[in-house]
């Protein structure tokens, strides 16, 4: 593993940011449509007090949510790129290894993560006069969970599709939709059914959101912030184990000549 | 000095054994063949040497280091290109050899330097900054042999590289290729299906066919191990009684002799040498002849026999 190395694959995802005009809208479309519909959402079901509780769930939902699919698409764009390219056999055959991806695709994600954060920001604060850094820079702990856990379901969706074919990409799709619904994105934990809830103390995503939920709102962020971070760290590690694996076996069945 | 050696690799998909327990060495600084018709495992070869695929048996040590266990050291030292090889379409050849560079681990003087010796190397200078989609079929196969030097690999593999290009972009690489070898001491592994091509550029060769090594050695020795040899054609002035062409069997390096009327083919090992005293004999007999001709055995010609006989003669 070199800085070197981990380096193109940031300057690889860098470049195509640059040339590729569909690459903007995960950093400049989708999260402000995101910002204000959830915005305008909750103008319209809230009153004076409760309107802003709803805005800080639904804002600081759209935020988490953003930069969790940005930490994501990153990971699985590092391959799908290639695999679109007709380009994989040029990566496989490099000595650039497992740790160098993840950390080269891994710095873009929180890049562009970052970049979609300040843009929210501006707009939320000058829209809603919602500022999301209130809760101050304890708020860094969730931002972490959602970076980790968004880099290892991005390895994972790699591992299916090194295995299975680039077909299986519609795959995030689901996993995401799952997690969103299971991690209390929008609404409190509470509101979930118990075995429902149960599954989603697992995710690092409900704490990391939680975490930054109560910095905003005056509570403890620290103990979820922190669980955020132990289970994303966890998960990535999992997932680089799985993607490994599955980097192997499609060497070994030939998957990976059909990529 | 063995820089390759590839010992009894064996690839299968499922039941389909793709290349079945294949052995052969290339020496160090040589351009060596690697022949077959389609489905024959070349690639499939190659694929496993150069990391892309793992084997389902056997091994290869490349440079010292086995390309199952020391796989990125093995990475390190080699280069791969394919024919109608692709890269991002919308980068141009600067950035598509700056990524690659990076990824082999290159510092940023010693990726400059790389870069621009390549782009002279290849003449695409005046093609550097344009999009990769915008090329030529010829221009982006250079890319992707410049892309394949990237890490001035020891070995270097190239599967088809001129396939689908002009007669001129061929030519080039073929210039490419021997000059590589020269002056970075490359060695380099090849395919092709243009048999010319091979002939030209390598002095060893390995025939795979349904998976198997038919034979390796000198394109000489392969035709030989074909029992293919160069063949003498002449006319006789008139037809002759066959007693008086059986001194030709008796010369050394003799293999057959067929006489059709006054048409007389002999099949020999070196045909140079057999032609003095073929001619010294003709006239001590008092044979006339019309006129006499060596037909050289091309490879191609050895490979098609392979092909239509589907030989297995390791």
């Amino acid at each position: 593993m070199t800085l070197t190395q981990a380096k193109g694959h940031f300057y690889k995802q860098y470049l195509k940011l640059f040339k590729a005009a569909g690459e903007w809208e995960f950093i400049l479309v989708y999260p402000l449509v995101h910002l204000f519909s959830m915005g305008f959402l909750s103008a319209f079901v809230g009153g004076e007090d409760s309107a802003r509780v709803a805005l800080t769930y639904m804002f600081v939902g759209a935020f988490s949510w953003n930069f969790y699919v940005l930490a994501q698409k990153g990971i699985t764009y590092g391959i799908l790129h290639e695999i679109w390219s007709d380009s994989v056999k040029h990566l496989a055959t490099a000595p650039a290894g497992i740790i160098d991806f993840i950390i080269g695709n891994g710095a873009y994600s929180l890049l562009s993560g970052l970049m979609a954060w300040l843009l929210m920001y501006l707009c939320a604060k000058i829209f809603f006069a919602f500022d999301i850094f209130a809760g101050g820079p304890v708020i860094v702990l969730g931002l972490i969970g959602l970076w980790l856990y968004g880099m290892a379901e991005g390895l994972i969706v790699n591992a299916i599709m090194l295995l299975k074919g680039p077909e299986y990409m519609s795959i995030t799709w689901i996993i995401t939709g799952i997690v969103m619904v299971t991690s209390a994105v929008y609404y409190p934990l509470s509101i979930l059914p118990e075995p429902i809830r149960t599954a989603a103390s697992i995710l690092p995503t409900t704490h990391a959101i939680e975490s930054i939920r109560q910095a905003i709102l005056g509570g403890n962020p620290i103990a979820p912030g922190i669980n955020a971070v132990v289970l994303g760290v966890a998960y990535l590690l999992v997932a680089s184990f799985v993607f490994s694996k599955s980097l192997t076996r499609s060497k070994q069945n030939g998957t990976i000549l059909r990529l | 000095m063995s820089i390759v050696q590839v010992l009894k690799l064996k690839k299968s998909f499922g039941d389909f054994k793709a290349v079945n327990e294949i052995s052969f060495e290339v020496e160090k600084g040589e351009i060596f063949g690697v022949l077959g018709p389609n489905g024959a495992g070349k690639s499939t070869t190659l694929n496993m040497l150069a990391t892309l695929i793992e084997p389902t048996g056997g091994t290869a040590i490349i440079n010292g280091f086995d390309i199952k266990k020391d796989t990125k050291k093995v990475q390190e030292i080699i280069g791969l290109c394919t024919s109608s090889t692709k890269f991002f379409w919308d980068f141009n050849a600067i950035e598509i050899l700056n990524y690659y560079a990076m990824l082999y681990d290159l510092d940023s003087g010693a990726r400059k330097r790389r870069i621009a010796s390549l782009i002279e190397r290849f003449e695409i200078t005046e093609f550097q900054n344009k999009k990769f989609a915008e090329l030529s079929t010829g221009m982006k196969q250079k890319i992707a042999l410049a892309k394949s030097l990237i890490n001035k690999p020891k070995v270097w593999f190239l599967d088809e590289p001129t396939n689908g290009l002009d007669l001129e972009v061929s030519k080039t690489v073929r210039k490419v290729i021997r000059d590589t070898v020269k002056e970075e001491n490359t060695t380099v592994l090849l395919t092709s299906h243009h048999l010319s091509e091979v002939e030209e550029l390598s002095k060893r060769i390995a025939l795979i066919n349904k998976g198997e090594l038919v034979v390796v050695g000198s394109i000489k020795q392969v035709k030989e191990g074909l029992n293919f040899f160069d063949t003498i054609h002449f006319t006789l002035a008139k037809q002759s009684d066959a007693t008086q062409l059986e001194f030709i069997k008796k010369i050394d390096g003799f293999e057959y002799m067929r006489v059709d009327e006054t048409r007389v083919l002999v099949r020999a090992r070196s045909p140079q040498k057999l032609i003095g005293k073929l001619i010294n004999g003709l006239e001590n007999k008092n044979v006339k002849i019309y006129d006499l001709e060596i037909k050289r055995a091309s490879l191609e010609d050895a490979f098609l026999k392979l092909i239509k006989g589907g030989s297995s003669s390791k």
